[in-house]
Formats: structure tokens, C-alpha cells, sequence
């Protein structure tokens, strides 16, 4: 009976599958009866009242982590504030499906699988051993191939295909990572290997379980788009609709993050080398982005490079393995993701039925004040929070970097001062 | 009395708030409202600063809940500019433009930047200060792209945005400098801490590089003729009235009360920037000949020579420092109200074409001989007696200092009469013929200004007297 009662920690996965396939039958074979843009309300609301239940339960559970089913799954109150988070950013993206341009044939199928990918995010954060993270990360990735061809521009293939290689090769080496860790540890659970890994880091099997560490890495640097693997972010950006890049750039980097910070509390012995990869790394991103985007001619591509930068500072400020640098990261990543969305709302709602607009070519968006139209100005306003023009949110974010950085170490202000040449 | 504060805050955005419904009241009340808004603003700072801080030379109606707002003498008279200049702009507005969405849009940026200006001015914190000095910034850049007619307004704007962000950026790390010594943003606090000499010396370079940017000095002033080229007449008003002042009212209140040995010893980075920039300036003017860009570089001299009063040392100098901005504002703006009124009839700013306009209009002809006569500085007008001051404060400390300001001004006197024969006098060009005079509401605004400058030229110690009393602190 006890180990039942502990399905109300699961309540939010279960409930999020179980009530998204019931609405999507629903909406698959009888929607000559049933009025599609209520069943895309009821799947946005849905998201939203699990994002209550689990406030609810992170206010159950501020202080202590669980652990329950034979040491399959764990919940930590980090788990719960990205889970919120993540369920918050979900439900601001499902708000674009309700613009008039976005709403096209396949919106549909669009739905359902974003909302199997936010599943397999969800239940990713969840695990507490590397074969069912493997699988849970896998379904999302299903998704995501799917998503990222699923559009109208001409050269989506590529990027698609891109995508696709990417991931593989990523996953490739995930599952070498996986290997790495059961010749190492002898489990594939995070809690064992955790107890195991402070002695185990310092023996002779250190090299090898470092390159296991960088392997296991490499696939969540690949879903946030951090410098070596940041190759398909362009393109990808640029070849898929408003509402498949708002959740590119925002669900799932959310939960490329999460992991990333997670592994801190996995492998506390290898701090150093994670803390200087993530440093390394997001340094080079942000100069790359910084660079890379002048001469660009399509907003989508603007976007993806800045992106870039922008990851790379919250990876900066996740380095430090801290609860202060991962609440600036958090913060930080808030109002990027919340900007994020606000951009492509705005850009979403320039677009015509036609779709003439949806590369975002720069061209196409000319004299955009000529409209006189409110949306003119709060694209505006997006931007400048994106440059740091106070009041704007994107002022205060970079503000509190700055105050941190200062007292990390002023080598740090460097970064900063590359990112200002963004804009 | 905190219910003033309250009231000079938020009034810009409920007049924001009014354009977009106040429309089916029809354009008068419309315009009845706006001037309601900037006469509150203005005449609330005179009647604020004549009775109610009569001998205080600090801080007054400290805002006791968040401790971030305050009034002061000094704030008092740039919120009064600020109210006078905006009125200024919505009566020029509202002459020329017409009130269609476009139209609209102008207002609303106009009312933003009141909005802004006056909590720069009333803000007692630095972080705050910093935040809307930076939040001109967007909407100066959306109205110089609305004023403008040229694809070249967009460089322009870029420049004028990138210019002052970039440089801002050394401002944002003084402040987190000095907040990060002190532990608090509050004026108060940090202008009481004692700082090391070294901490004064990085506080003292931080703060010149970024404002200089502002003022302008001389290499950092590529931006001003540009964006005023391509602003529309009430861009340039605000620009050159008041926009420019934020680099000296930020100098005046982040900068010297904090870094008094710096001010001794290191006052001479300042110094050269300021003689450079008026050489320099000076020089050019004798071969311009686009009259809005002439206006801005003398909008130039007459910002550095106030920086030159501000560093030299001497507090009657400090006076006239603060005094020529004041009347600079004034002075300036009825400048390019004048270039406005020509430009809005012949669409023409470069001065050569017009000739001979004292024949068709002798009393805008008068109004624009007393301005110039005002801009460089003749006795008995109101720039004379600020500039007196600081020439006398100069004297004090170096006459060869005061030899090459005063060797340089000769260059803007030449310029500036210069520039007003041959729009009224020379070789006479036959579309003047087509200026059929002032119409009721620019002859008003011209007396307006005249008769201020004249006011305050005949009787200078009114104000002049009235900053003294505000600066014992300094």
C-alpha cells in the first residue's frame, strides 16, 4: 500500500501521457464533431494544471529527495523547480498554435508530437539510471526528427538530415558512454555509480572514466547547442516553423540543462574537469556567436547565433556547480526563454496565410513600422531586451551576471565584454 | 508632499495612456490634455522649487518607502527644462505633423522620453540613474527613424545607439565597482564613504569615459551631427535642449561628489578632452554649412565649455558650468525651432540656398538675430552671464587656458553671424519670396523664448543665484 501511496510523485508523467493520448484520440477520429482548436485549449490547459501539481508537490517536497522503485526513479527539489519550468515554458509555446497563421492542416500532428516529446523530457528528469535515461531521452529525440522536417521550406532536408546524424552520432557515443560506466561501476544506476564514483575517480580507471564522462556529455552539449555541436542549430532554426523553433530553443535546451547540471551531483569527484569543460566551452560559444552573427541575412539565423551566445553564458554560470550560479543560470535562461518566445510570437504573427515570411529573411521583414501596428513596436522591445537595454528584462539578467562575474574572477568580465558586440 | 513625486512620475504615461483613447473627444482636447501634462510638469518644478526648498541644499521629499526617489534643487530645474522643452516639441508637433497614427506614435515616444527624463531626474540611486539614462536610449533611436526622411537615418541611429551603449558599458562596471565598495546604491551612502585615492582615480576614468560620450567631447562626438541631420525638428529639440545634459547632470551628480581628490589631481584628462573638443569644434564650424548640423556643433562648444567650468576648480565656474546648461537648453532649442520653421517650408537645411529672407520676414528675421546674438554668448542675453562665470572661475586657475577658450569662441562668433547673413542678407534667392510669415503659434513660441532670454539676460541673478544656493555641498 505504501509503495503505491509513491505514485503521486509520478502523478505528473502519468497523468500528462495518459490525458495527451486521450485528447489526441479524441481529436484524430471524431473531429467531425468535436471543434479541434477546443481540444488544442484543453491540451495547453492540461499542461498547465500538471505544472500546478507539480508546485504542489516541490512545496511537498522543498527540502528532501526521493528515492522509490527499486531505485529506478529519483526527485530532487532541483528536479521539480526545471520540471516546473520546463512545464511553464511548454504551455507559453503551445500559446503560439493559437495565432491564426500558424494554425495550418498538420497542426495536429505537430501537437501530438511535441507534447510525446515534452513526455520524454519530462520523464528524462525523472530517471535514476542511464538505460531508462537512455530511452526516455530517445523518445523525445523521436520526436524531434519528426519536428524537424516538419515543414514547408525548401531546403528542410538538409537541416533535417543534419539533425538527424547529429543526434545519432550523439547517441552513438552516449552508448559508449553507458558501456564505459558499467565497466567502471558495474551498474547502470546513477545512485550506485554516485556512491561508487568518488573512489573510482581517483584510481587508476580516472582516464577512462573521463572519457566516458566527455562522451556521456557530448549528448547534452549537443541538445544545448554548445560550440563543437552546435553545427545544425542554424539551419534548423532557420528550416522549421515559429512554433517548432520556440520549442527548440526553449523546451529543450531547458532540459539539455538540467542534465548538465545534474551530472555535478553524479560524479562529485570530477567537479574540476566538468566545471573547466563547461567554462572552456561556453567561452568559445559565446565568441563564435558573437562573431558568427554579423552578415547574416535571415532573423532565424540572428537568432540561432545569438542563441549561441547566450548558452554559452548560462553554461558559464552552471560551471560553477553552485546554488548561486545555477539560480543566476536559471534566472538567466527565464528571461532568454521568455524573450525567445515573445520573438517568434511577434515573428509568427507577421506571417501571412501564404507562409511567404516563414524563412524570416530580413528582406521580408523590411519597414515593419509602416504597418502601425502595436506588434511593430513590441518586436522592438524584444530586441532591445535581447541587446540589455534597461528597463527591459534582458538588462537585469545580464546585470546580476555581471555582479556574479565580478566576484568569481574579472577574467570573467571578458566573456561579457564579447557577448556586448552581439547586437 | 510624496503625492508630487507620484504625480510627476506617472503623469507622462497616463498621457500615454490618453492618446489612445481620447480620441473620440476630437484633437483639441487631445491636445489640450498633452499641454495640461508637460504645464503640470513644468510649473509644478518652478512653484516646487521656489517655496518648497527654499535654503536645503540636499535631498528633499526622499521617497521613505523604497528610498530610490528623491527631489532636489539641481533635479528641480532640469524637471522644469525638461516640462518646457516638451511643450515646446508638442506645440511644434502639433503645428507641423499631422495628428494621424504616425503622428500618434511621435507623441507617444515624446511622452515616453518625458517619462524617462523625469525619473532620471528624480532618482536617488545609482543603479536607478544608470537604468533610465541607458532607457532614452531605444526610444530616441525609434524617434530618429520615425523623424526621418533619408535611408541615411538608419546609420545615423545606429551610431547614435551604439556610441553611447558601448560607452555606457564603463559606467555599468564603475557603478558595480563603486556599489561592490560601498555595499549600497544609494547616493547617500556613497557620496558619505571615504574611497582611496586609486578607487577615486578608477571611479573618476569609468565615469569621464562614458559621459564624455554623452556631452559630447571631442572624439567621441561623431554621433551628434548625424543624429541631429536626420531628426526631426523636435528630435533635435530634445537632443540638443536636453538629451545632452543627462552627461553633465550625471558628471555633476555621480561623479564629483565622490571623487574630490581625483577632481584635484586628475581634472586635466577632462580639461584636455574639453579644449580639444572646442578647438576642434570651433574650427569646423567656419566651414559648415548645413544649418542643424551647425547648431550641433555648437551645441558641442557650448557643452564642453560648461564641462571646462565643471573642472576647473572654482566653484563660481561650478555655477556658471550648471548655468550654461540651462541656458543652452533654452537657447538651442529656439535655434532649431527657427530651423524648423525653415525647413518645414522649404525642406532646404543647407544655408547657402536662402538669401535675402530679412526682406519677406522681418520679425522672424529679429528673433533669429537675437538667438544667434544669445548662442554666442553677447552681454545681456542669456548665455553671457554662465559663460562670464566660468571665464572669471578660469581666470582663478590659468589665463592661458582662458587666452585659448576665449581665442576659440572668436571662431563660433564668426560662425554664427556668418550663418545668419547669409540667410537674411546676401545675394537675395527668389523662393523666399514664398515665406508668408509666422503663423500664430511659432510667433508665440519665438516670443516665448525670446523673452525668457532676455528675462534671464537682464536679471541673471535670479537663476544664477538659485543654483549658487543649491551647490553648498559641492
Amino acid at each position: 500500500m505504501k509503495d503505491l501511496f509513491i505514485f503521486y510523485l509520478l502523478m505528473p508523467e502519468i497523468f500528462f501521457l495518459i490525458g495527451n493520448l486521450f485528447l489526441f484520440l479524441f481529436l484524430f477520429f471524431s473531429s467531425s464533431y468535436a471543434n479541434p482548436k477546443y481540444i488544442r485549449e484543453c491540451s495547453m490547459f492540461f499542461t498547465f494544471l500538471i505544472n500546478i501539481y507539480t508546485l504542489f508537490l516541490y512545496f511537498l517536497n522543498k527540502k528532501t529527495s526521493i528515492v522509490f522503485f527499486h531505485q529506478m526513479f529519483i526527485i530532487t527539489p532541483y528536479t521539480l523547480i526545471f520540471k516546473i519550468i520546463l512545464l511553464f515554458l511548454a504551455t507559453l509555446v503551445l500559446l503560439i498554435l493559437f495565432l491564426p497563421s500558424a494554425y495550418e492542416t498538420r497542426w495536429r500532428e505537430t501537437l501530438f508530437i511535441m507534447q510525446i516529446t515534452t513526455f520524454g523530457f519530462l520523464s528524462s528528469m525523472l530517471v535514476a539510471n542511464f538505460i531508462l535515461l537512455y530511452l526516455s531521452l530517445e523518445l523525445s529525440s523521436l520526436g524531434a526528427y519528426i519536428l524537424a522536417i516538419d515543414n514547408s521550406a525548401k531546403t528542410r532536408f538538409e537541416s533535417a538530415i543534419k539533425y538527424f546524424f547529429f543526434t545519432y552520432d550523439c547517441f552513438c557515443i552516449f552508448y559508449l558512454s553507458l558501456i564505459g560506466f558499467y565497466d567502471g561501476f558495474a551498474s547502470f544506476n546513477i545512485l550506485e555509480i554516485h556512491a561508487l564514483s568518488d573512489f573510482n575517480f581517483s584510481q587508476t580507471l580516472a582516464a577512462n572514466n573521463i572519457f566516458y564522462l566527455q562522451c556521456y556529455l557530448a549528448y547534452h552539449l549537443f541538445k544545448a547547442a554548445v560550440v563543437p555541436f552546435h553545427l545544425w542549430l542554424a539551419d534548423v532554426y532557420e528550416n522549421t516553423t515559429s512554433i517548432l523553433t520556440a520549442y527548440f530553443a526553449v523546451v529543450s535546451k531547458c532540459v539539455a540543462f538540467y542534465h548538465l547540471f545534474a551530472i555535478f551531483g553524479v560524479f562529485p569527484a570530477a567537479y574540476l574537469f566538468i566545471s573547466n569543460t563547461y567554462w572552456a566551452l561556453g567561452l568559445i560559444s559565446i565568441i563564435i556567436g558573437t562573431f558568427s552573427v554579423f552578415k547574416q541575412t535571415n532573423l532565424k539565423r540572428i537568432f540561432a547565433f545569438s542563441s549561441l551566445t547566450h548558452t554559452g553564458i548560462i553554461l558559464i554560470l552552471i560551471s560553477s556547480g553552485t546554488r548561486e550560479g545555477l539560480t543566476l543560470a536559471l534566472f538567466y535562461f527565464i528571461s532568454y526563454a521568455l524573450g525567445s518566445i515573445a520573438f517568434f510570437t511577434t515573428l509568427e504573427s507577421f506571417m501571412n496565410k501564404e507562409k511567404t515570411l516563414s524563412l524570416g529573411l530580413l528582406d521580408h521583414l523590411k519597414s515593419l513600422a509602416q504597418l502601425r501596428d502595436i506588434r511593430g513596436f513590441l518586436f522592438a522591445l524584444t530586441l532591445f531586451s535581447f541587446a540589455g537595454i534597461p528597463p527591459l528584462l534582458g538588462f537585469f539578467s545580464k546585470l546580476f551576471l555581471v555582479e556574479y562575474l565580478v566576484q568569481e574572477g574579472f577574467f570573467f568580465i571578458f566573456s561579457y565584454f564579447c557577448y556586448l558586440y552581439n547586437f | 508632499m510624496e503625492i508630487f513625486l507620484i504625480i510627476f512620475l506617472f503623469l507622462p504615461l497616463l498621457s500615454i495612456f490618453g492618446i489612445r483613447h481620447i480620441t473620440f473627444l476630437g484633437l483639441g482636447n487631445l491636445k489640450a490634455l498633452l499641454y495640461l501634462n508637460t504645464m503640470i510638469i513644468a510649473q509644478g518644478g518652478i512653484i516646487l522649487s521656489v517655496f518648497f526648498n527654499e535654503y536645503s541644499p540636499g535631498y528633499m521629499f526622499i521617497d521613505h518607502y523604497y528610498n530610490l526617489y528623491a527631489f532636489d534643487g539641481i533635479s528641480v530645474l532640469f524637471l522644469v527644462i525638461t516640462g518646457i522643452l516638451t511643450s515646446i516639441c508638442i506645440i511644434s508637433l502639433c503645428e507641423y505633423v499631422k495628428i494621424d497614427q504616425r503622428g500618434k506614435t511621435t507623441l507617444k515616444l515624446l511622452l515616453g522620453i518625458q517619462f524617462v527624463l523625469i525619473n532620471f531626474f528624480l532618482s536617488k540611486d545609482f543603479l536607478l540613474l544608470y537604468i533610465w539614462f541607458e532607457a532614452t536610449l531605444p526610444l530616441l533611436f525609434l524617434l530618429i527613424l520615425l523623424g526621418g526622411e533619408r535611408n541615411i537615418k538608419l546609420r545615423s541611429s545606429y551610431m547614435l545607439f551604439l556610441y553611447t551603449l558601448f560607452f555606457s558599458f564603463f559606467s555599468l562596471s564603475t557603478i558595480l565597482y563603486v556599489t561592490g565598495i560601498v555595499g549600497s546604491s544609494d547616493i547617500l551612502e556613497i557620496i558619505i564613504f571615504d574611497y582611496t585615492p586609486l578607487q577615486q582615480y578608477v571611479i573618476f576614468l569609468g565615469f569621464l569615459i562614458s559621459f564624455s560620450v554623452k556631452i559630447p567631447s571631442a572624439p567621441f562626438h561623431v554621433w551628434l551631427p548625424h543624429a541631429h541631420v536626420e531628426a526631426s525638428t523636435l528630435g533635435s529639440i530634445l537632443l540638443a535642449g536636453i538629451i545632452l545634459k543627462l552627461g553633465g547632470y550625471g558628471i555633476f551628480r555621480m561623479m564629483l561628489p565622490i571623487t574630490p581628490i581625483s577632481y584635484d589631481l586628475d581634472a586635466n584628462y577632462a580639461l584636455i578632452l574639453a579644449y580639444l573638443s572646442v578647438i576642434n569644434v570651433s574650427l569646423i564650424l567656419l566651414t559648415e554649412i548645413d544649418l542643424k548640423r551647425l547648431i550641433a556643433y555648437f551645441s558641442i562648444v557650448h557643452m564642453n565649455i560648461s564641462l571646462i567650468g565643471l573642472f576647473s576648480g572654482a566653484k563660481i565656474a561650478l555655477v556658471g558650468s550648471v548655468g550654461t546648461m540651462v541656458s543652452h537648453s533654452l537657447v538651442a532649442s529656439a535655434l532649431f525651432v527657427c530651423i524648423g520653421i525653415l525647413y518645414e517650408r522649404f525642406q532646404i537645411r543647407n544655408m547657402t540656398y536662402y538669401g535675402g529672407l530679412f526682406n519677406t520676414s522681418s520679425t522672424f528675421s529679429t528673433f533669429f538675430f537675437i538667438l544667434i546674438l544669445a548662442n554666442f554668448s553677447f552681454p545681456l542675453t542669456f548665455g553671457f552671464w554662465p559663460e562670464l562665470l566660468i571665464y572669471a572661475g578660469l581666470s582663478l586657475t590659468s589665463y592661458f587656458d582662458l587666452s585659448v577658450i576665449l581665442f576659440s569662441t572668436i571662431f563660433s562668433l564668426i560662425a554664427s553671424i556668418g550663418a545668419f547673413t547669409k540667410i537674411f542678407f546676401c545675394k537675395l534667392s527668389l523662393f523666399v519670396f514664398f515665406f508668408k510669415g509666422l503663423t500664430n503659434s511659432e510667433f508665440y513660441l519665438l516670443n516665448l523664448s525670446v523673452g525668457l532670454n532676455f528675462l534671464f539676460g537682464f536679471m541673471p541673478m535670479t537663476y544664477l543665484e538659485y543654483i549658487n544656493r543649491r551647490l553648498i555641498f559641492c
